[in-house]
């Protein structure tokens, strides 16, 4: 079978298509050590399958082809109506994870790249097939051992600050004022140091994450905005800046815990940088199928050196002002979030003063009202 | 109010009980693992337990098992202290159905209120 992926069609008198012999390609597929198997796109038969593929799911050898692709996933995926149709609206030029039955009914975990190709007997999806088990399984000890390092980090510091907290409250006699002052600046350490192992331990979290294994759901904007900007409240009190939403009334298919730590961390960082008195604005359009949401405010800005740099890890804008800075990453786990989700997110100048920082997130596809 | 304390480590044991008995004038019992605490807690009966999560010999989840299986102790609420904070090992420990979850670390100072707030919420 000759293979050709749709919009390349090759000509004759290309050199380097003159020159690759079907043996080659026959022994290279055969050689694979990844799974191959093509179907027909009309029939959902498998036409073809390479040596690797069958001893992947347990066939023997030259078995395979002639069966209906279904066979190959789960019983809850053979009982999707329009399985074919849904598969490839998933899978179709992207890497997805699946999980895969074998010829025996053992289901096991799989990579997919899947392609469409206009083969000389009709068209076809060439399917790319690892099996994932292995992976996943370091991914679970990986899971397991930042777990324990964060376990094994917060228990000591959970000591040190409750010991603080104590002689902070007079638990162990009352203390001199500069002892108190002394306390203080340790505890607030302790507290820095206590955020910044939770914004590792959540960067780590973010940046392995594969972004097909996200809790997806159809998510209300405004009850995101909404309960981000409860947790900011006290800051926002505390500082004077008060926070205006414009309504937006559009759903966005997201895990909703991140995306509102995303949104959460731009408002925590507008009211931060906003002078008392000013206004944060968070606002939201739809741009090629994104929502595109701004969260402006009127603090110094972000100066332009700075504009493709300050999402980087620990790489703030230089403030004096203790009160001012961060321990460098909220913005940095932000963009973790928002790429994992297929999105953007930057900050511009906001005219008349100020930043606008902005991240785009996938747009459900019905609005809600 | 009479409380169990079950937590392997040293300083968070005695730091916890400074806060619930100096600070909220609790009486403190203390185990260093599930084990020591299934039999404090048939002995002296608790109002409520203050159980850890990740601990040596018997953990927490095995722990509040074996007392929710045990007639004398499945009424006893238990608060899981813990140092586990992301919402996938929040969701977990939920999962296991004690009466609170809190999270490592806490506020010495408002503790003991915090132990006598969610007794007194309705379940």
């Amino acid at each position: 079978m000759k293979l050709v992926p749709l919009g390349h069609t090759p000509t004759s008198d290309a050199p380097t298509a003159s020159r690759v012999s079907p043996q080659w390609m026959a022994a290279a597929i055969d050689g694979l050590r990844v799974g191959m198997v093509v179907v027909d796109a009309g029939t959902g038969h498998i036409v073809f399958a390479n040596p690797f593929a069958e001893q992947l799911f347990g066939f023997p050898t030259g078995t395979m082809p002639g069966h209906d692709a279904r066979t190959l996933v789960t019983d809850a995926d053979r009982a999707t109506p329009d399985f074919f149709s849904r598969a490839r609206t998933r899978a179709l030029d992207a890497t997805t994870e699946w999980t895969a039955r074998a010829h025996d009914g053992r289901e096991f975990p799989v990579e997919l790249q899947l392609t469409q190709c206009d083969a000389d007997t009709g068209l076809v999806y060439v399917a790319l097939i690892r099996d994932i088990t292995e992976r996943q399984a370091l991914d679970k000890i990986r899971n397991e051992f930042m777990s324990t390092v964060g376990h094994e980090l917060r228990t000591p510091i959970t000591s040190i600050r409750t010991s603080l907290g104590l002689l902070d409250g007079g638990v162990a006699g009352q203390m001199t004022p500069s002892a108190r002052e002394l306390v203080g600046v340790a505890n607030r350490s302790v507290t820095r140091l206590i955020a910044l192992i939770n914004d590792l331990l959540n960067l780590e979290r973010a940046g392995r994450e594969p972004a097909d294994t996200l809790p997806y759901v159809v998510t209300s904007v405004d009850e995101l905005v909404t309960n981000a900007m409860a947790d900011v409240a006290a800051a926002a009190t505390a500082r004077q800046v008060a926070i205006e939403a414009t309504p937006c009334q559009r759903s966005i298919l997201a895990d909703p815990t991140r995306a509102q730590q995303v949104i959460a961390q731009l408002l925590a960082n507008a009211v931060k940088f906003s002078p008392a008195h000013s206004i944060v604005q968070v606002e939201c359009r739809v741009e090629d199928r994104m929502l595109r949401m701004s969260i402006l405010d009127r603090g110094p800005g972000v100066p332009a050196a700075f504009h493709s740099t300050i999402f980087e890890p620990f790489r703030q804008v230089t403030s004096d002002d203790r009160d001012r800075s961060g321990n460098g990453l909220g913005l940095t786990i932000a963009r973790a979030i928002v790429r994992q989700h297929g999105g953007r997110i930057g900050v511009d100048d906001r005219p008349g003063g100020g930043a606008a920082f902005w991240f785009t997130l996938p747009l459900a596809s019905e609005p809600r009202v | 109010m009479k409380i169990l304390i079950v937590d392997d480590d040293d300083f968070v044991r005695m730091l916890t009980r400074v806060s619930l008995s100096k600070v909220g004038g609790m009486q403190v019992i203390e185990a260093r693992n599930g084990a020591e605490g299934l039999i404090a807690a048939t002995e002296h009966i608790p109002d409520v337990i203050m159980l850890d999560v990740m601990m040596p010999v018997m953990d927490g989840p095995a722990t509040f098992a074996a007392l929710k299986a045990n007639a004398l102790t499945a009424n006893i609420p238990v608060v899981f202290l813990t140092a586990k904070s992301t919402p996938a090992e929040q969701a977990d420990i939920k999962e296991l159905g004690g009466t609170a979850i809190f999270t490592k670390p806490f506020d010495p100072l408002s503790l003991a209120d915090d132990v006598r707030k969610v007794l007194s919420e309705p379940r």
